[in-house]
């Protein structure tokens, strides 16, 4: 790197600071959320949801796979990612297998779990995923190989039309790490970054991986529109909203004292690489992270993830009402033949939005137990559902669950 | 760590009958939700229960279901009922309803329950709930359920729905074995879950919580099922014990006193136990186990007809646990452990015997011998252990040792005959002698994770030494005379005065680093290393003084032969190179399999060094020996259903020469077993494939399990027997390294069990088998013998009701020797046919039947008898704490213990002197208390 490089790349930094103290400032003013996840309350599912709709997924040789780790929607499309058979999976919005990606074994020697996350250009129709630090393997949505990009090592990637794309830059313990990055988010356009934001050294980093949480999760969460994205961080209550323009700090979560960790402990140095202890030994019953954060209309959906909250961890809030229902809490009904709504046993939180609904899943093993458990009620099952139950078994695919939230939660406490 | 998530126990919607008078006229039906109104939600897990007001019987109970269901049917009609609704931090709910002959059924609805305004607030519990969910633990109530006033924790478990105490002590919670069984946390007196459940009151116990405890097991979703019983406040200190003694005829007798304290952080028991019935145990815990208030059915705790001579047994021990933290956990743990215990017994042989031995095809001899033994064997044992874990570190230390003393006083006289019934030889044989051997073994082991890469995969420290200290001194007279009438030059008068020490010491330390580093391979594939070394050094010195004594001369003279002092050292360094990788393929929800290869590249420098002041004995020797191991496992795991687990593993390995089997110096005193090392031995290098197959279902209910194994192998260099027979029926024996030595094993188990209503069935099979080619030099021809060896059990406990348990087995025992190139084929077969009958007649009042059919057959002859033992013992006193037992052994009079003993080329049948039948009474008192 000669001495012009050096001069315009600290130029850029600096300029990328200004923008992120701008951004920062921006961001002035945020909601207050007050959770308080015993008072959550609870309902019959319809009195909660308008509208709830089973999608089978086909299950053939082809598309067989595990448990949903990623979800993306297009206008027609589920795109899945499973770590158990390292592949996304292309279904249609019937739930008819249409392609499949596999990671193989090249992927696996960049991570033991192969395809990390993937990232969609809706516009380009296309799937993205990286290997390793620097390659990026681009396939359509029939599944198909395009071609192989190069791009500048993240973690994690968002693409907004336009090309405008947001990084991840937080890689926790990377003490060698060549690059200078100083901050945790940065936008890109054509290959340039043009802005930055929440300040975060590299070189000398206050939180070790093994004080990170869940390592593999994307901290990016759907906001509804093509422009929005929300942002998560470990040990921070605050909800980001990202745009490719905007970073505005946009929910600030408040628990009970109970269940909150010191203000400093995200940032406290002493605290390096002690934080797992601490959090058994200390806060074992604090919210450590807020995941799974998605919105449609005003209603907010999250999960809090901490050592205690095995249930009763995700939760629907109404920004008009301020209402708080548990998801763990609401009771499936005959508007939904008594069928679960969510995962039982390995359940993290919603999977995702479209804008429209929010969206869980349920594995074959409890929607066969739910079938045999409601075999004294005499239920007639929807279309679907019922080819479903007839053709299918316990080993089938999981089935995709489409939630609409009544529009005014209001009235359903 | 406690499975985070739902507890696999499903027992929404299972009415448990509490009440077992129903009966046509229980028509009517109750339904309802459970729900809480304030937040608008049900209440799935919660307790529902059903009482009669007036006496406040409990009828019936559930959990609420996923949708807060609760539905009872078949409750009684016309009796004034109440449902009690509980559900953790909310106040129950009462309400109180009658079923009527037009209104049999009623739907209560949304039953809305009020949470607790606090965690402080105090609300008048006036029904305990009989079950409840308390996170991802459940817990069954004590008090909830009504048992007689003297019922044990074992009749609380056997009312609790989904548990069952099976015939083997076993116990099961929907299915899954429960491995550890807690008291208050801790384990209690030696971690004995039948000293626990079969002594502490039903009364002490506040709950039974069941809940998962996980386990690594190469990435697997397993857990296993923990039960923890948590005593009363006012009950967990206290004490429990027996005093008991009984006179028999022929002077028969059994004492035991025996006393056990226990407070929140501490436990002491002491034991002892006095008896001439052939009643061993060999350990407190066992002893402990075999005393308990309750009483067991068990046919294992019999006098032992088979056990040669006439036997003056005291037992006694000590059993200490300390925790240094009250309240223990699978995080924490800071523990004392000691046990003490001692035995002493007298014993008096009277045996006789016909020993056949094959000299040649067409040779044998056979050899009459009267043998009589007195001795006093004492033996001390000490154990402890200080085990302390906390942030991910775990460190144990071991001391035990070892103090053992025998008397002994042995004559035999022997008369050996040709194939013409010719008399070859005769001798008069004896030996008196003390014996005593102090040991003390020392074991310590540390491990630390360094780091926190995911709980499979984090880099660990181990390292573990143990030490080994043990000193044997012999100091006996032994005289023979032998008379050869065909080689008269082999008679001799012989006798002897020995003053031998020996001191072993031995050091073992292993270090090993795991998950060093991922060595990446083709494919994307990376292998996991490892790194283990190991030191072991043995250092024996021996110092024998042998005196030929004259009876005549009056003086003694130093065997130049037998005497000398020799110093054997061997060390051996084991550098390991481990090599692991996993491959698994994980389908949620569905299952998982996993593969896994380990090779351990290992090897063995060996240096092993004699100095003697016999000259023969020096030598210095070195080896290096590659013995690598490798292992490939197959994990096939289908969640809720079973799990199979298939495992091929190779490994090579040596077998160095003891310094017996190379010191060892001729002794002629010994006269028909006439032994000698050899300096010039060889280690063994044995190469072993073994393979193991295992099933186990996740059923709830009938579940089975089976294993089976197999070990093939070849032995290079077998330390065997060069012998030469002599007509007159001496034997010289000679270590050689022999080729040719041929092994395969195979063993079986099966387990399955069933429950129908309130009957429980449990099977459990094991069978071993080997069949081994086994070479020895006979009068210097080398031979080989097919020799066949193979035991198997059969067990069947059935408990048709709670007052009457059956319990059948049968044990099957074969040996067969057939020599290569020659008519010598041995056999020998064992059967024994046990039946046991236990029978509450009253809640007082039991009997125990115990029948064993013995069917022997050898080559040669055969042996039937059959043992009756039985007794019937009454319980006295309010709290049933004295008991009165009147016992008969040997009711049939038929017990004539014929045993025998194989080499491979001969046979012996002996007769001993055994226990005959007796009568005996019995008077036994419990002392106990529970509570401060």
């Amino acid at each position: 790197m000669n001495g012009k490089e050096k001069q315009l790349k600290k130029t850029l930094l600096l300029v990328a600071f200004c923008f992120s103290l701008m951004l920062k400032t921006a961001g002035q003013g945020n909601l207050r959320i007050r959770v308080n996840p015993d008072d959550a309350t609870g309902g019959a599912a319809s009195e909660i949801f308008e509208e709830i709709n089973y999608i089978p997924l086909e299950t053939k040789k082809a598309s067989v796979f595990g448990k949903i780790d990623q979800l993306f929607i297009t206008d027609s499309l589920f795109l899945i990612l499973d770590h158990d058979i390292n592949a996304i999976l292309i279904f249609n919005k019937n739930g008819r297998f249409h392609g499949k990606i596999e990671g193989g074994s090249e992927s696996k020697t960049y991570h033991p779990l192969g395809i990390q996350a993937f990232f969609v250009d809706k516009e380009k129709g296309e799937i993205k995923y990286k290997l390793g630090e620097t390659r990026v393997i681009v396939h359509n949505f029939n599944g198909e190989k395009i071609r192989e990009e190069t791009t500048i090592r993240s973690k994690h990637v968002y693409i907004f039309p336009n090309d405008e794309i947001v990084f991840f830059y937080y890689n926790s313990n990377d003490k060698n790490n060549q690059e200078e990055f100083n901050n945790e988010l940065a936008w890109q356009r054509n290959g340039h970054t043009y802005q930055s934001a929440l300040t975060y050294s590299i070189k000398n980093p206050v939180i070790a991986t093994s004080d990170w949480m869940f390592k593999n999760g994307t901290p990016f969460y759907e906001g509804g529109n093509d422009t929005i994205v929300f942002y998560s961080r470990p040990f921070d209550y605050t909800i980001y909203q990202v745009s490719p323009k905007t970073f505005i700090d946009k929910y600030s979560f408040l628990f009970p004292a109970s269940f909150s960790l010191p203000p400093d402990f995200r940032t406290k140095q002493e605290y390096y690489g002690k934080r797992f202890s601490l959090l058994r030994e200390k806060y074992s019953k604090s919210v450590i992270a807020i995941t799974n954060f998605n919105k449609v209309g005003e209603t907010i959906c999250f999960s809090l993830l901490g050592l205690t909250f095995n249930k009763n961890n995700t939760f629907f809030y109404n920004l008009e009402s301020s209402k708080l229902i548990s998801f763990d809490h609401i009771t499936p009904g005959a508007a939904n033949s008594f069928l679960p709504l969510k995962a039982g046993f390995a359940f993290t939180g919603i999977h995702t939005t479209d804008g429209r609904y929010f969206y869980s899943s349920v594995s074959s093993a409890d929607m066969f137990n739910a079938k045999s458990i409601n075999s004294r009620r005499k239920l007639k099952y929807p279309g679907a559902i019922n080819t479903y139950f007839n053709k299918g078994s316990k080993n089938d695919n999981p089935v995709i669950v489409q939630l609409k939230i009544k529009s005014n939660m209001k009235k359903c406490v | 760590m406690r499975v985070v998530g739902a507890i696999i126990l499903t027992f929404g919607l299972i009415p448990w009958s509490a009440y077992s008078q129903k009966d046509s006229t229980w028509t009517g039906a109750v339904y309802g939700i459970a729900f809480d109104s304030a937040h608008n939600y049900i209440l799935g897990n919660a307790t529902a229960a059903i009482y009669r007001v007036d006496s406040s019987i409990l009828i019936n109970y559930q959990l609420t279901n996923n949708y807060g269901e609760f539905q009872f049917e078949r409750l009684p009609v016309g009796i004034s009922l109440k449902i009690v609704l509980s559900y953790v931090g909310y106040k129950d709910i009462s309400i109180p309803f009658t079923l009527s002959k037009e209104v049999k059924k009623i739907d209560f609805g949304k039953v809305n329950l009020r949470q607790k305004d606090n965690e402080l607030e105090e609300v008048k519990v006036v029904y305990k709930p009989p079950v409840r969910m308390n996170k991802d633990t459940l817990e069954f109530n004590a008090d909830a359920f009504d048992e007689d006033e003297n019922a044990v924790v074992e009749d609380l478990l056997k009312k609790l729905p989904g548990v069952i105490v099976w015939g083997d002590g076993s116990i099961t919670v929907n299915g899954k074995e429960v491995k550890s069984l807690l008291v208050n946390g801790k384990p209690f007196f030696g971690g004995s879950t039948r000293v626990a459940i079969q002594n502490i009151p039903k009364d002490a116990v506040e709950k039974v919580q069941v809940y998962q405890q996980g386990q690594s097991d190469i990435g697997t979703r397993d857990s296993t099922t923990e039960v923890n019983i948590m005593l009363k406040e006012d009950k967990d200190t206290g004490y429990f014990g027996k005093l008991a003694a009984g006179q028999g005829n022929d002077n028969r007798y059994e004492q035991l006193a025996g006393l056990n304290w226990f407070s929140r952080k501490t436990q002491l028991g002491v034991i002892a136990s006095r008896n001439n019935t052939n009643r061993i145990t060999g350990n407190a815990v066992t002893l402990l186990e075999n005393n308990t208030f309750k009483g067991g059915t068990d046919m294992d705790y019999q006098p032992q007809f088979n056990l040669p001579g006439i036997n003056k047994i005291i037992e006694g021990g000590l059993i200490f646990q300390r925790d240094f933290i009250e309240k223990t956990d699978f995080y924490n743990i800071n523990r004392l452990y000691g046990n003490y215990f001692l035995s002493h017994n007298n014993k008096a042989i009277d045996r006789s015997s016909e020993t056949f031995t094959a000299i040649s095809n067409d040779e044998n001899i056979v050899t009459n011998s009267t043998y009589s033994n007195k001795s006093t064997f004492r033996k001390h044992r000490f154990d402890s252990k200080y085990e302390t874990k906390k942030n991910r570190s775990l460190f144990s230390l071991n001391v035990s040792s070892l103090f053992d003393h025998l008397l002994e006083r042995t004559s035999s006289s022997n008369v050996t005959y040709d194939t013409f019934k010719t008399i070859q030889s005769t001798s008069e044989l004896s030996n008196n002698g003390v014996y005593n051997n102090n040991l003390l073994l020392l074991n310590s082991s540390y491990e630390q994770e360094l780091n926190n890469i995911g709980s499979s995969q984090n880099l660990k420290l181990r390292l573990n030494y143990s030490g080994m200290l043990n000193r044997i001194d012999e100091r006996r007279i032994a005289s023979s005379e032998f008379n050869s009438f065909t080689i008269p030059s082999m008679s001799q008068v012989i006798n002897r005065n020995y003053n031998n020490d020996r001191k072993d010491f031995e050091n073992s330390f292993v270090a090993g680093l795991d998950n060093l580093a991922r060595l990446k391979i083709i494919g994307g594939k990376s292998l996991i290393l490892g790194i283990e070394a190991a030191v072991l050094t043995t250092n024996n010195k021996i110092d024998n003084k042998v005196y030929d004594t004259s009876i005549i001369a009056d003086n003694n003279k130093l065997n130049p032969f037998l005497t000398y002092k020799a110093r054997y050292q061997n060390i051996s360094v084991s550098p390991a190179l481990i090599l692991s990788n996993s491959i698994s393929k994980t389908l949620s929800n569905r299952y998982e399999r996993g593969f896994t290869t380990s090779l351990n590249i290992k090897g063995q420098f060996y240096s092993q060094e004699v100095n003697s002041t016999q000259d023969v004995q020096n030598s210095r020797i070195r080896y290096y020996k590659f013995i690598p191991e490798a292992l490939f496992r197959y994990i096939n795991y289908r969640f809720g259903e079973f799990k199979d687990v298939y495992s091929v593993k190779f490994r090579q390995h040596s077998i160095f020469p003891n310094a017996v089997q190379l010191l060892l110096i001729a002794d002629s005193a010994d006269i028909y077993r006439v032994r000698a090392g050899n300096p010039n031995l060889r280690p063994s290098d044995v190469r072993e494939m073994s393979i193991e197959v295992s099933h186990t279902t996740f059923r709830n209910r009938n579940q089975l399990s089976y294993s089976a194994n197999f070990q093939l192998g070849s032995t290079r260099n077998y330390i065997g027997d060069s012998s030469i027979i002599y007509k007159n029926g001496q034997t010289n024996y000679y270590y050689v390294n022999l080729p040719g030595h041929r092994f395969l094993n195979a063993g079986f188990t099966l387990d399955k069990s069933y429950k129908i209503k309130e009957q429980t069935l449990q099977i459990m099979v094991s069978a071993n088998g080997s069949v081994a080619l086994v070479p020895g030099v006979l009068n210097s021809m080398f031979y080989r013998s097919n020799v066949y060896q193979h035991v198997s059990d059969v067990k069947i406990y059935y408990y048709p009701a709670s007052f009457l348990g059956i319990t059948v087995g049968h044990n099957w025992v074969s040996y067969k020797m057939r020599q290569n190139g020659s008519s010598l084929d041995f056999k020998s077969i064992i059967h024994n046919s046990n039946l046991n009958i236990y029978s509450a007649l009253t809640p007082r009042l039991t009997l125990n039947n115990h029948i064993s059919f013995v069917h022997n057959r050898f080559t040669g002859g055969k042996a039937t008898y059959n043992i009756w033992n039985a007794s019937a013992s009454y319980r006295l006193l309010k709290n049933k704490n004295a008991e009165i037992k009147f016992s008969a052994f040997d009711l049939l009079k038929e017990n004539s213990n014929i045993s025998y003993h194989n080499t491979n080329t001969s046979l012996s049948t002996i007769y001993n002197n055994v226990l005959q039948q007796y009568f005996m009474l019995t008077f036994s008192y419990f002392p106990r208390k529970f509570g401060r």
